[in-house]
């Protein structure tokens, strides 16, 4: 499974589908690891100023061929924060409907008092707690000191669910304050570029707490 | 918008952000006409004594629009939620910085407290006249404390479409009002509300009057909050900002101008003596018909309701970004996973403002003189202050940079008259603060409300000069809002935000947009 698809399972309940973040949230969570599929891929890099194609080595799949095609179409160079606000707007659609192509999710319409909702529902419920029980067990036995290595992808989407919020969701009380040191160094851990790519989903999700966002 | 956008992603981001109609928006909830007139002001006439509000309103409209020139190139250059401190901190220093940002969470919760006193008076108020029920008005308090305090923690906000319908119906009523108080003049269409005996009789009653004239323009400062969500930080801000003041000076101006022509000038404070909640509205029904007063009654309880919303995001969201600069403790800067709101905050405002509303219960205080006006004058107040140390800031800020490609008008003449002029009014509000709040002079409130101010801003100074000795990292970020790192707690070793996420890397967008 591709990294981004890992990472809409845990941002959505195994059982219901239904969002554990915020919408614009899992917006930039998503596109940050649209992002880090193509660095991954060796088709990106991003520093503290810009995000740049490194190579143009056609990428295993249609969705992130399409976000490549959009870093290339841009005449101007941009920063990850642009880039995060500009897949975020329909990387959850997206990432869904690559996950339903895979026959992981499927769609489920209920009739509304106004309307049909359409929600994407898990076809398999253990398949879709996988990812979640995965990086939480990672997570606890890496407080514990039990010590575990973790894989990069691993590592990015520890990442990513510490600046969406939702490791605040995997550990709880007294454990919270070791997870953090440990998540600190999870992140420091991590490559410059996904380290800034963390940061900066961090940072972007923050800023829409503190306005109307 | 210009050079670089015309590409996909910029006209896809454009797409999103904030029109100037929208900021103007946010902006005037807190500047519900009604509400500001109709309570505020007439309070203030009831309180000070002093019948020339139309002419302060005329002189502190000004001061601000000069206020703003600068206050705006500032906004394109350091977008940032928490306007004024992030300013203070960039032009004064970070200690500064710090002060500002107490000394506006300390205003801004004060003005949130007295909004629940006239939410609560005139809804009790009109359910009394209107024969429905006989609630006290802190029970209604606490109903709305309850919806406020559920919204904040769900985030949810009322949009710029509700906010401008409010906005506009109570233009409408305004109007309406306005026309039938000056067709029904007691001493002939007189200008004597404009005349300067009216207002400069003791010069600290006129201080007076002048700070709740500047709480009644508070709102005109909120649009370089948007300025990062806005499609163009210089015009839509700018746009916003200066008709956000143009819509408030006509209709306040108007609106108190009218009221003084239909009591005749020389009755207007004894009339907003003996009916200061409700004076306008039966003038209005007085003079219409009963059912045109009831709708603006309405639209008080109404725009009151809204801008207690507004304000109390505000307060949360002003306390999120100190916490996430770690200048506040860091619990506070924890938001909701599935509600994106600073819950935190959020819930510290609540706490507050129940403290409040229930010692005003117990004490059985007044409601509208003793917390809705006290609210506003502390408010103001506390905001003049802000005003003068934001245009200091800005003289600072580009006077280092050599005006930074701004006019000499913009960064150095406009905000030094306006410090000027608020810095003559602070001092002689400071000289006799009992005018100010309508106490005698030796109350010792008359000492206690502007001290607290000092006070925070002591502690704030202090508590930079601590951090700078023990946290240099923290201390560095200061100013920076939302855009210090996450917090991992200490001996962390976290990727702190290098240059491309503080000011630095706003200052070369900022310049990018206007080439």
């Amino acid at each position: 499974m591709y990294l981004a698809d890992e990472f809409y399972l845990i941002a959505h309940q195994d059982s219901t589908g239904q969002p554990r973040l915020h919408s614009r949230a899992a917006g930039y969570g998503l596109a940050a690891a649209l992002l880090a599929e193509l660095h991954l891929h060796g088709n990106l890099t991003m520093d503290d100023h810009n995000v740049t194609v490194t190579s143009l080595v056609p990428p295993p799949d249609p969705l992130a061929h399409n976000v490549l095609e959009h870093l290339l179409d841009e005449p101007y160079k941009r920063p990850v924060r642009d880039w995060l606000a500009f897949l975020g707007r329909t990387a959850v659609e997206d990432v869904a409907k690559r996950l339903a192509r895979l026959g992981m999710l499927e769609v489920v319409e209920t009739k509304r008092l106004w309307g049909v909702s359409r929600t994407y529902v898990p076809v398999a419920i253990n398949d879709a707690a996988w990812p979640l029980a995965r990086i939480t067990t990672r997570l606890l036995s890496g407080v514990t000191r039990r010590g575990v290595e973790l894989s990069l992808p691993d590592q990015i989407l520890t990442g990513l669910c510490f600046a969406t919020g939702l490791t605040r969701q995997m550990v709880w009380g007294d454990e919270q304050h070791s997870a953090r040191q440990y998540l600190g160094q999870v992140i420091g851990g991590l490559p410059p570029p996904m380290r800034i790519l963390v940061t900066e989903t961090e940072i972007a999700i923050s800023k829409t707490a503190a306005t109307r966002g | 918008m210009s050079a670089t956008p015309r590409s996909p992603v910029a006209t896809a981001l454009a797409a999103d952000r904030l029109g100037a109609a929208s900021v103007a928006s946010f902006a005037l909830t807190a500047a519900a006409p009604l509400m500001v007139v109709g309570g505020l002001l007439v309070a203030g006439w009831a309180n000070i004594g002093v019948v020339g509000f139309p002419l302060a309103l005329l002189i502190i409209g000004a001061v601000l629009a000069l206020f703003c020139f600068g206050y705006i190139a500032m906004a394109q250059r350091i977008p940032n939620a928490g306007a004024f401190s992030a300013y203070v901190a960039q032009g004064l220093g970070r200690p500064g910085g710090v002060a500002a940002s107490l000394v506006a969470l300390l205003s801004y919760n004060a003005l949130q407290f007295g909004l629940f006193g006239i939410f609560g008076a005139a809804l009790s108020g009109f359910l009394d006249s209107e024969g429905i029920a006989v609630i006290p008005w802190w029970v209604l308090a606490l109903v709305a404390w309850v919806v406020t305090t559920t919204f904040g923690v769900l985030r949810v906000d009322l949009n710029s479409k509700v906010l401008l319908t409010l906005l506009a119906l109570e233009l409408v009523v305004v109007i309406v009002y306005d026309a039938a108080f000056l067709a029904t003049p007691a001493e002939g269409l007189s200008f004597a509300a404009f005349s300067p005996d009216s207002l400069f009789g003791d010069l600290s009653l006129s201080a007076s009057v002048l700070v709740i004239v500047v709480t009644a323009f508070i709102g005109f400062e909120a649009a370089p909050v948007f300025a990062e969500e806005s499609r163009d930080a210089r015009r839509t801000v700018g746009a916003a900002t200066f008709t956000g003041l143009a819509v408030m000076l006509v209709a306040y101006v108007l609106t108190t101008w009218a009221i003084t022509v239909t009591v005749g000038p020389s009755n207007v404070v004894d009339a907003a003596t003996s009916d200061s909640q409700n004076l306008m509205f039966s003038l209005a029904s007085d003079r219409l018909a009963p059912w045109i007063g009831t709708a603006g009654s309405i639209l008080l309880i109404t725009s009151a309701f809204a801008a207690m919303l507004s304000f109390h995001n505000t307060c949360a969201r002003y306390s999120f970004a100190l916490a996430r600069e770690g200048v506040l403790p860091r619990a506070l800067a924890f938001t909701g996973t599935r509600s994106g709101a600073p819950q935190a905050s959020s819930l510290l405002q609540s706490g507050l403002s129940l403290i409040v509303v229930i010692v005003y219960a117990i004490l059985d205080l007044d409601p509208v003189n003793q917390l809705f006006y006290w609210g506003g004058a502390l408010g103001g107040f506390g905001i003049v202050a802000l005003l003068i140390a934001t245009s200091i800031s800005v003289v600072v800020y580009f006077g280092r940079r050599g005006g930074d490609g701004e006019s000499v008008w913009k960064w150095l003449l406009a905000p030094i008259v306006s410090a000027i002029a608020l810095a003559m009014v602070l001092v002689f509000v400071w000289r006799d603060f009992h005018n100010l709040i309508a106490v005698p002079p030796e109350d010792p409130l008359r000492w206690i409300f502007p001290m607290a101010f000092v006070a925070v801003a002591v502690l704030g100074i202090l508590w930079a000069l601590v951090l700078k000795a023990t946290k240099p990292e923290v201390y560095r970020r200061i100013g920076l809002g939302a855009e210090a790192g996450p917090a991992m707690g200490p001996g962390v070793d976290f990727p702190a935000p290098g240059p491309a996420s503080g000011p630095v890397r706003q200052i070369e967008t900022g310049a990018r947009r206007d080439h």
